[in-house]
């Protein structure tokens, strides 16, 4: 029973790393292929390689993850968390900077809601082609 | 087990190298903001005579941040009350340095002379407003800067 509670709270937090870096790879493949940000990346990508880049994270994540469900959660949350970083990275000079304060938040609430959108979206896709590189490899699972 | 502790091995791999490229992204774009903030701009020279000799201003713009900032393109709208009535621009190309400033001389023209003539009397309430454009580096889109300046009646 404790082994059972033990082993369910390491999976927690399995799940909860896995989430966390889920979703900074996914702020920075955002940040590295839109506006704004690009400019100013050291690697910066073309806008082409945005949405490939979020189904590949999604499909790393379901795969890292291993269960349909708790992927599906992982995903929505990485989609919020991953918008978030991503918001804070385009509004931090406007939370300084009174002058851009208005223009900067109202840029980065846009943006970061197309973010949140496109993470959860081509993520989903990406889960999808996590299940069927599961067929392949473990075919005996279905 | 493999598959998924490879990939979670590659979300890693994936989350450093991307989270380190946004944190430097996201570093430049604040300290862009902070320099386009630092840059001070002054008119110390406004000498308008009569409505049909063109409004002879000096624009100083300073730059006490330690990123050099080319000046682009500056434009100046002359206007009295609501009404604009002039202006003039230029494209100066030129590069400021860490903690120096540069002088701009600018020459407004009037383009509504029998307004001013008639309404605006002979020292009108003048505004000046404009906007500069300038660039941190050629990677990186150059902003526009705008402002207003109100020169009181002698």
């Amino acid at each position: 029973m404790m082994s059972a509670h033990s082993s369910g709270i390491r999976r927690f937090f399995s799940i909860l790393v896995v989430v966390l870096l889920a979703s900074i790879a996914s702020a920075g493949i955002v940040a590295a292929s839109t506006t704004d940000l690009r400019d100013f990346a050291p690697v910066a990508f073309d806008g082409a390689v945005l949405l490939p880049g979020l189904v590949v994270i999604g499909a790393l994540m379901s795969l890292a993850i291993d269960d349909v469900a708790r992927s599906a959660v992982a995903l929505v949350a990485t989609s919020i968390l991953g918008s978030a970083i991503f918001f804070f990275a385009v509004a931090a000079p406007g939370l300084s900077i009174s002058g851009v304060r208005v223009g900067l938040v109202d840029r980065a609430t846009n943006f970061a809601l197309l973010a949140f959108l496109l993470i959860l979206l081509f993520g989903l896709a990406g889960m999808v082609v996590a299940w069927l590189i599961e067929m392949v490899v473990r075919p005996n699972r279905w | 087990m493999t598959l998924r502790r490879s990939a979670f091995l590659v979300l890693g791999v994936l989350a450093l190298l991307l989270g380190a490229n946004l944190a430097a992204a996201a570093g430049g774009f604040f300290a862009a903001y902070e320099t386009y903030d630092d840059l001070t701009l002054d008119m110390p020279v406004f000498r308008y005579t009569n409505p049909d000799e063109p409004v002879r201003t000096e624009l100083v713009v300073s730059n006490p941040s330690n990123q050099q900032v080319e000046v682009i393109e500056i434009e100046l709208s002359l206007d009295a009350g609501v009404h604009r009535l002039g202006g003039g621009q230029m494209r100066p190309l030129m590069r400021i340095p860490p903690g120096g400033s540069m002088t701009f001389p600018m020459d407004l023209r009037i383009f509504d002379s029998d307004y001013v003539e008639r309404r605006a009397g002979p020292s009108p309430d003048w505004r000046v407003s404009g906007r500069i454009q300038v660039e941190l580096d050629p990677q990186i889109d150059p902003v526009w800067i705008s402002f207003s300046v109100r020169q009181l009646p002698e």
